[in-house]
């Protein structure tokens, strides 16, 4: 008995130490993303920006209308793409998921693309978020029912090739659209290649309520992912309703998907990279393993944003295309480690 | 597939077999492909008559009329070396979707998971954005240059035999390398971001008789190699342990038919651009057909790839003329529906 | 151990031999020789390397340390086609590919036979002809393979490897999935081919007793290593039985056959026995 509460404390204590690093992390990132940049800025102003704003100083201007906007919606968008993973990988059993490989980020896009070039709805910018996250959610529902249908049922490579195919078809519809109208093209170019420049107050408070939606309902089924994640008769045994939780789980992954989109473009492997870097949160899922992915997801996605900023000054890269950069590696080396 | 209709063709110790129904659905298909060619030949801006088709085929004596040698001039610059052109991509690009299926034994494989067209596309959009002013004519030699680059590297990177681990590779590699095409597309005005677009969308508008005989050349390399190969390729798809014991030289069977689908897609990407789903569709739909094995079984394929890509050109040329939509949207948008159908229908052989 | 019966030197016959899986070694010393025309059956607990040295007999696994013989020769130094004209496997788990007939299934058997220009011999005819009619398959020539049962496939599977046509046939738990009937049909007709056709068998068998009673020769694998060779199943005693598969059992003799069998000894009768 003493023991096992003993082990409990360490474990504990090593988490504390794991979330407390981390988020010292984040915010030291944040800092250095706010004060570093094409001009830099003493620190004294942040604090000053942030509590006397001043719009007639220059330096407050940047740092609250331009940099702070930037910032937030990295910030929301990491957390949510590395929670959005990280419940795939969970509900799919498959560390190699990720919002991109497995069509949620496509098919976030292609619904953006469509709803702007042909504005059905006028109220479009307000529900954004929405429009993403039922396009992530259908595609990816067509990716799963392909994926396991017939005889042989989910596989995980069969997984990722329907991901892949389905991606390309999404990727394909989108840009006939953008061919097709150079308006919706000039509109869309830097955001569908992830890049932070467009983000802007009103896209990340918008972002907002549909990501609080996803990230409250992965909470809710925290603990039924854990009793799932020891098979699906296990879990049944337990009392959760698999096929119940599992709809939730996508549910939740579409909706945090979407919001990210939505603020930011589609960027990918935040969630294969965060997840990857933590030993052992795949077996025991917890409100605590979600905070922790979360964190890094949004530390990563902060440092892929400044170095796209820094990296070829004054020329800035897509931030998308930087994270792509690292995540493919990074999606090798997972699975040549899983092969061993 | 019955068995019945096998004919074997003995001489001494030689002996050839002939599946007279899978020859029958070949046939079928040759003659369905002529006939679209045919009509892909009159049909466009200009309607051009039988007569002078085959009077440029050199079936017929020349006419010295002056409309007939404005029509020779239109067949011999454009429609013909485009038609030839479509014919010869959609098959390479089938025949490279059959072998990846077969190769990793997943009916969701398709050329686009060996990293080559994006190392082919990378290197022609480099080679647009940074030397615009170059000749049109070193698109496909750059494009060639780089889809093998990259061919290779995964190829060395996976060494073995493990096609799992080749098409990972691969998969890793394309991503790695869309990225880098971000950060170049990023750098591009919108202008030229559009022309870059159109050609990674996959269009057939530029063919030349040098760009066919390129690819002319690969193709009848590859598809030699692939039908010599392909009782091999039978042979596996009983399990590697099968293989090995029945004599499959396994090891060089399949970086010989990896190399072949990786030499396919840079062939055919760097003189059209990437044209998707050919691939996938292609031998999928074979497989509704009555193909004794592997052998028909890759010709049926290479003959309805030809078909989708010309079919969809041709479509795409004389549906909203005078505007051309480029191939690779035609296909794309007709093959989104018929390739979901298709998964669906023949979800328990993926 | 190195004298193979019939007065010639073994078809199949070992050196020395380690082998394993990737880098973990399974099988230690095994130095062995597969007496001609006869069934030899491979026994021993799970994971005690029985699987491994059948894979490693047929090329399927290189090996760490020493040969693998055929006919005197290193097999890893032949031309693997000409290996595939004396030596047939049937794995554990072969994959049965989507619309093919059994007939066609029977065929690829002759793939090593083959060539560019020599796609159908007589020979090929005969051979797959005689393996359907051998098998008792040829009534279902023209069925998918997909639609057979267990019992059927399994057959059909054999006669794919009989129409390669080799004289040494090695199988990896042919029985396993199969109820009792069809278990005795299959080893019935692997009898057959070795007493009227001159067929070699070896074969990894998981029922002890069903493998007294069919088997030539026995051989015991435990950790890795041969504990026990037996030249006939009579020689069979529950001391080697008990300290192979580390259980206690009890020896009858089949009243037809005469040979042994085992029984284990229930722990409750034990208990039972020894208040008694």
């Amino acid at each position: 008995m003493s023991l096992s509460a003993n082990t409990k404390t360490t474990q504990q204590c090593s988490h504390t130490r794991r979330l407390g690093f981390i988020t010292a992390l984040v915010i030291g990132l944040t800092a250095l993303h706010l004060l570093y940049g094409a001009r830099s800025i003493p620190i004294g102003t942040l604090a000053q920006a942030l509590f006397h704003y001043n719009p007639h100083d220059f330096d407050h201007r940047v740092l609250i209308s331009l940099r702070l906007p930037r910032v937030l919606a990295m910030l929301l968008a990491g957390s949510c793409l590395a929670i959005a993973g990280y419940l795939l990988q969970i509900t799919l059993r498959n560390r190699l998921s990720d919002p991109h490989l497995l069509g949620l980020n496509a098919g976030a896009s292609l619904a953006v693309v469509l709803v702007t070039a042909f504005p059905i709805a006028p109220l479009f910018s307000m529900v954004r978020p929405l429009v993403a996250s039922v396009g992530a959610a259908l595609l990816f529902s067509l990716v799963l029912v392909i994926a396991s249908a017939g005889k042989k049922g989910l596989q995980p490579l069969k997984l990722i090739f329907c991901g892949i195919a389905f991606s390309a078809l999404a990727g394909a519809i989108t840009s006939t659209i953008l061919i097709l109208d150079e308006d919706t093209l000039d509109q869309l170019r830097f955001w569908l290649i992830g890049d932070g420049a467009g983000a802007n107050l009103h896209t990340v408070l918008i972002s907002l309520p549909f990501a609080g939606a996803g990230l409250v309902l992965s909470l809710l089924i925290m603990p039924q992912l854990s009793a799932m994640s020891l098979g699906d008769a296990m879990a049944k045994g337990l009392g959760a309703s698999v096929q119940k939780i599992r709809f939730m789980s996508l549910l939740a992954a579409a909706l945090l998907t979407g919001s990210a989109v939505s603020a930011v473009g589609p960027i990918g492997f935040i969630g294969l990279i965060s997840a990857a870097l933590w030993r052992g949160i795949h077996s025991r899922p917890s409100a605590y393993s979600l905070a922790l992915v979360a964190i890094t997801g949004a530390a990563i996605l902060m440092a892929a944003d400044m170095a796209a900023i820094s990296l070829f000054a004054p020329k800035e890269l897509p931030t998308g295309a930087l994270t792509g950069l690292v995540g493919a590696p990074v999606f090798l080396w997972i699975f040549v480690r899983r092969m061993r | 597939m019955s068995s019945s209709a096998l004919v074997a063709l003995r001489s001494g110790q030689y002996s050839i077999r002939i599946h007279l129904t899978s020859v029958l659905t070949i046939g079928v298909l040759l003659l369905f492909l002529l006939g679209l060619i045919y009509f892909a030949l009159i049909t466009g801006s200009e309607t051009i008559a039988t007569s002078s088709i085959l009077a440029y085929l050199h079936i017929e004596p020349a006419q010295p009329s002056l409309a007939y040698q404005y029509h020779t001039l239109i067949l011999d610059a454009f429609r013909a070396p485009r038609i030839t052109l479509a014919v010869l991509c959609g098959a390479m690009l089938a025949c490279s979707g059959a072998v990846m299926q077969s190769l990793t034994r997943n009916g969701l494989a398709d050329p686009s998971l060996l990293g080559v067209r994006e190392g082919a596309a990378l290197c022609v959009v480099a080679l647009i954005l940074a030397a615009p002013g170059v000749a049109l004519a070193w698109r496909p030699v750059v494009g060639m240059l780089g889809g093998l680059a990259s061919g290779v590297f995964v190829l060395l990177l996976a060494r073995g035999s493990s096609s799992i681990r080749f098409v990972m590779i691969g998969i890793s590699l394309s991503w790695f390398l869309s990225a880098l095409m971000m950060v170049l597309l990023a750098a591009t005005d919108t202008k030229d971001l559009q022309t870059v677009l159109i050609w990674l969308a996959g269009n057939l508008q530029g063919a030349t008789w040098q760009s066919v005989q390129l690819v002319a050349i690969l193709f009848t390399i590859a598809i030699i190699a692939l039908l010599i190969s392909a009782p091999s390729a039978d042979i596996e798809a009983l399990g590697d342990a099968l293989a090995i014991s029945l004599g499959v030289r396994r090891k060089w069977v399949n970086i010989i038919r990896f190399s072949v689908a990786i030499f396919l897609v840079a062939g055919s990407v760097s003189v059209a651009g990437s044209i998707g789903f050919v691939g996938l569709i292609a031998p999928h739909l074979a497989r509704f057909l009555p193909n004794y094995s592997s052998r028909y079984q890759l010709i049926s394929t290479s003959l309805i790839g030809a078909i989708l890509v010309l079919g969809a050109d041709t479509l795409g040329r004389s549906a909203f003329a005078p505007v051309e939509l480029p191939t690779g949207i035609v296909i794309a948008v007709i093959g989104a529906p018929t390739l979901i159908i298709l998964l669906w229908t023949r979800r328990n052989q993926l | 151990m190195t004298v193979a019966s019939h007065g010639q030197p073994p078809l199949l016959s070992t050196l020395h031999l380690d082998a394993g899986h990737g880098s973990k070694q399974i099988l230690q010393d095994i130095h062995l020789a597969i007496p001609n025309g006869k069934m030899t059956v491979l026994l021993g607990p799970n994971g005690s390397g029985k699987s491994t040295l059948l894979s490693t007999l047929s090329r399927l696994i290189s090996p760490m340390k020493g040969q693998v013989l055929l006919q005197g020769n290193n097999i890893a130094q032949l031309p693997t086609r000409d290996v595939a004209k004396q030596l047939g496997l049937l794995p554990q788990h072969p994959i049965v590919p989507e619309d093919l007939t059994v007939k066609d299934l029977v065929s690829r058997g002759r793939f090593p036979h083959q060539g560019f220009l020599k796609q159908w011999s007589k020979q090929d005819e005969k051979a797959v002809n005689h393996a359907l009619e051998v098998t008792g398959t040829k009534e279902l020539a023209d069925r998918l393979v997909d639609s057979l049962s267990g019992g059927q496939r399994q057959r059909v599977w054999i006669a794919m490897v009989l129409a390669q046509e080799t004289e040494l046939i090695l199988l990896d738990e042919p029985t396993t999935f199969l109820d009792m009937r069809h278990q005795v049909e299959l080893l019935e007709m692997l009898v057959d081919l070795v007493q009227h056709h001159g067929r070699t068998i070896v074969c990894v068998l998981h029922d002890l007793n069903l493998s007294l009673q069919y088997a030539d020769h026995l051989i015991f694998l435990k950790d890795g290593q041969i504990r026990h060779t037996l030249a006939h199943p009579s020689h069979c005693h529950s001391d080697m039985v008990e300290e192979v598969f580390e259980t206690q059992v009890l020896a009858v003799t089949h009243p037809e056959t005469g040979l042994p069998i085992f029984l284990p000894k229930s722990q409750q009768t034990t208990k039972a026995s020894a208040v008694a």
